[in-house]
């Protein structure tokens, strides 16, 4: 019964007229940036969200959350028509998808992923309805020392998947936290890594790191790279799918978003783990394999179900616990503290309309997709032919624009230049930027969980042990890292012995 | 560029080691107060001591066992260095000489960058951005920015 009133609450917040305009223009603006060579789903998001301060806090986190599907959505149509994938998550949807735009089934590709990442959006939606609160509740029990657990188990696990290096990713996450702490402290007042500065006193402008990070980083790397894109098909045709091919669709509709709905929750995952899995799921079922790399319509209903259903679960943990469990997610709580909202599990009971608001409105913003998407499809092809070249100095100019609106200062200008400086070096020694803006988001918090416990304890540390849940989040961290580090050790020890022998 | 006897690893771990360090020696001048009562100090020097620590241990893992390379492509200096003047010049244009400066400086430092510079590509880009930036941001979301440079500037 809850269930219905809170979902009718929703639905009264996303059908205001404001929201609407907002859910439809993210999912646009989303799409066709998600559509544009070299814009990530992060660095969209960051480039965007100036454009959301203005906006009521609701209408600013329905737009953000459109600008993240509608993003997806763009990946995918790249991934088909270009076999180019606009973001990891669609990485699989080249394999098959565009093969299936070569034999001239591009229109198929198309409208299986639209009618996939629908049903799969729709079920996630009613699952993070049906699950957020249970988890918020159990969330509302934790005490500061629980919650700096949790913290630990969140920030470890989120690296787990992360590509790469797990300690750089672990170093990423504790020079994160540190750049989290810098400014005014809030227990003391104290300056903290100011250096005498001024405008840093209110802490690094999250805007301007996340924009450094992401998009002024994605445009020096990207910038003398002008790869020319081969478009597959002209004009894309034939929307419709054959009896067998939607028979073929169902079940790996069905299955993908089973698998993605619960790969989104786990932190670290999301879309693209949820993806990578569906893909294997399919090929492994399916009574002829062989079919999967040369056009199998399953290949790409699966995955593209399973990406879009684990992109909305990601919201669970990030609206009930406050944590992020990947670095769009981070953004999103940036965003709801840009506009004072600290995230946690007393946003339900708060902000119940905002809540619930927005969970409704991934479902309205997933229908205007499915609506949209295929009817503009020409609009993509034509953007999918811009060229990075005219592109890039376009990116700097709205995110220079967007980092001087914050404050009516070029400070966080010149703050975002310099972590796009720092951000390249990163990339060069292959140092993920996700896993620190997570750190970032998280080091306050965590530091006044961590100060409040050991008041609280009396400084006594044990306390973390003492409580059971607290400990058993520890061990679970703990018993994480060992895992993903010893495989890892004993390669490194067989690439030592192999050199040897 | 990079030298061979320096990996990606190594100097990331370099890196961390300083960042790290520092964080310590700069922490450690703050009040670290007790356990029970943690000071603005203790928090900084603990996450400064454990990221110089896996500094440590990045660089050393380097010099015993292949890692990590850095990417295959050169480092692309020339993208670093007009992409960041880009952005840094648009900042001081803007304070000095308003937004239709700033923004013709930075479309055409940016584009040099690009391995295809045309003059007249860069023309129609910086109106069309520029006509852009007028309807969205100052007429659209108002943002207080100076067009001309015969306007007051604000700091």
């Amino acid at each position: 019964m809850d269930l219905i009133a809170h979902l009718s609450l929703g639905f009264m917040t996303a059908v205001s007229p404001a929201n609407l305009f907002y859910c439809l223009i993210g999912a646009v603006l989303g799409t066709a940036i998600g559509v544009l060579p070299g814009l990530g789903p992060l660095a969209t998001i960051a480039m965007l969200l100036p454009i959301t301060f203005q906006l009521e806090p609701v209408s600013a986190l329905i737009m953000l959350s459109g600008i993240y599907y509608g993003a997806s959505y763009g990946g995918s149509t790249t991934s088909i028509l270009v076999n180019i994938p606009g973001e990891v998550a669609s990485v699989v949807t080249c394999l098959d998808g565009h093969q299936m735009a070569k034999q001239g089934r591009a229109g198929a590709a198309l409208a299986i992923s639209a009618i996939g990442s629908f049903v799969a959006g729709s079920v996630a939606t009613l699952i993070v309805a049906a699950f957020a609160p249970v988890l918020a509740r159990v969330a509302l029990t934790f005490g500061p020392t629980e919650y700096f657990s949790l913290m630990v188990l969140g920030l470890i696990a989120s690296i787990i998947l992360a590509q790469g290096s797990i300690l750089k990713a672990l170093a990423m996450i504790v020079l994160g936290l540190l750049l989290g702490l810098v400014g005014t402290d809030p227990g003391s007042g104290a300056q903290r890594f100011t250096f005498g500065v001024l405008r840093l006193s209110d802490g690094i402008e999250f805007v301007a790191l996340a924009m450094g990070f992401f998009a002024f980083t994605d445009v020096i790397v990207g910038a003398n790279k002008n790869s020319n894109r081969q478009l597959v098909t002209e004009k894309v045709k034939g929307l419709w799918l054959t009896k067998d091919e939607v028979k073929a669709s169902v079940p790996a509709i069905a299955r993908g978003t089973i698998a993605g709905s619960l790969l989104g929750i786990l932190p670290g995952g999301g879309g693209m783990l949820a993806s990578f899995a569906s893909y294997m799921i399919e090929k492994r079922i399916s009574k002829h394999p062989e079919r999967f790399g040369k056009g199998a319509i399953e290949g790409v209903a699966g995955p593209e179900s399973a990406n879009n259903a684990g992109a909305q679960t990601a919201f669970i943990p990030m609206l009930t616990l406050g944590i992020p469990s990947n670095g769009t997610m981070a953004l999103m709580i940036g965003a709801m503290m840009i506009h004072g909202i600290q995230p946690g599990p007393q946003v339900m009971t708060t902000e119940p309309a905002l809540f619930w608001g927005l969970i409704v409105s991934m479902w309205f913003g997933n229908l205007m997709l499915l609506v949209f998407n295929l009817p503009l499809i020409s609009i993509w092809v034509w953007l999918l032919r811009v060229r990075y070249n005219v592109l890039f100095p376009a990116i700097l100019l709205f995110c220079c624009i967007g980092l001087f609106g914050i404050k009516n200062s070029v400070f966080q200008i010149y703050l975002g230049a310099a972590f796009g400086v720092l951000g390249y070096f990163f990339y060069r020694w292959r140092c993920e930027a996700a896993p620190m803006l997570l750190g970032f988001i998280l080091g306050p918090m965590m530091e006044e969980n961590l100060r409040r416990s050991m008041q609280l304890s009396h400084g006594n540390v044990s306390t973390f042990f003492t409580s059971p849940l607290s400990a058993a989040m520890l061990i679970a961290a703990g018993a994480l890292l060992i895992l993903v580090l010893l495989p890892a050790m004993r390669q490194r020890r067989g690439e030592i012995f192999e050199e040897e022998t | 560029m990079t030298g061979k006897h320096f990996s990606a690893d190594m100097k990331s771990g370099l890196f961390f080691l300083v960042v790290g360090a520092f964080a310590v020696w700069r922490g450690l001048d703050y009040d670290m107060g007790t356990a029970s009562r943690m000071g603005p100090g203790y928090f900084p020097v603990v996450l400064g001591g454990i990221l110089a620590l896996l500094g440590v241990v990045i660089f050393g893992r380097s010099l015993v066992a292949s890692d990590d390379a850095e990417p295959q492509e050169k480092f692309e200096a020339k993208s670093l260095f007009l992409i960041t003047l880009a952005v840094v010049g648009f900042a001081v244009a803007l304070m000095k000489f308003g937004l239709a400066v700033a923004v013709l400086l930075l479309v055409f430092v940016a584009s040099a960058a690009s391995d295809s510079f045309s003059l007249k590509r860069v023309a129609v880009l910086t109106v069309v951005l520029l006509a852009m930036c007028v309807a969205i941001f100052i007429y659209g979301l108002n943002l207080f920015i100076p067009l001309w440079p015969d306007l007051p500037s604000w700091i």
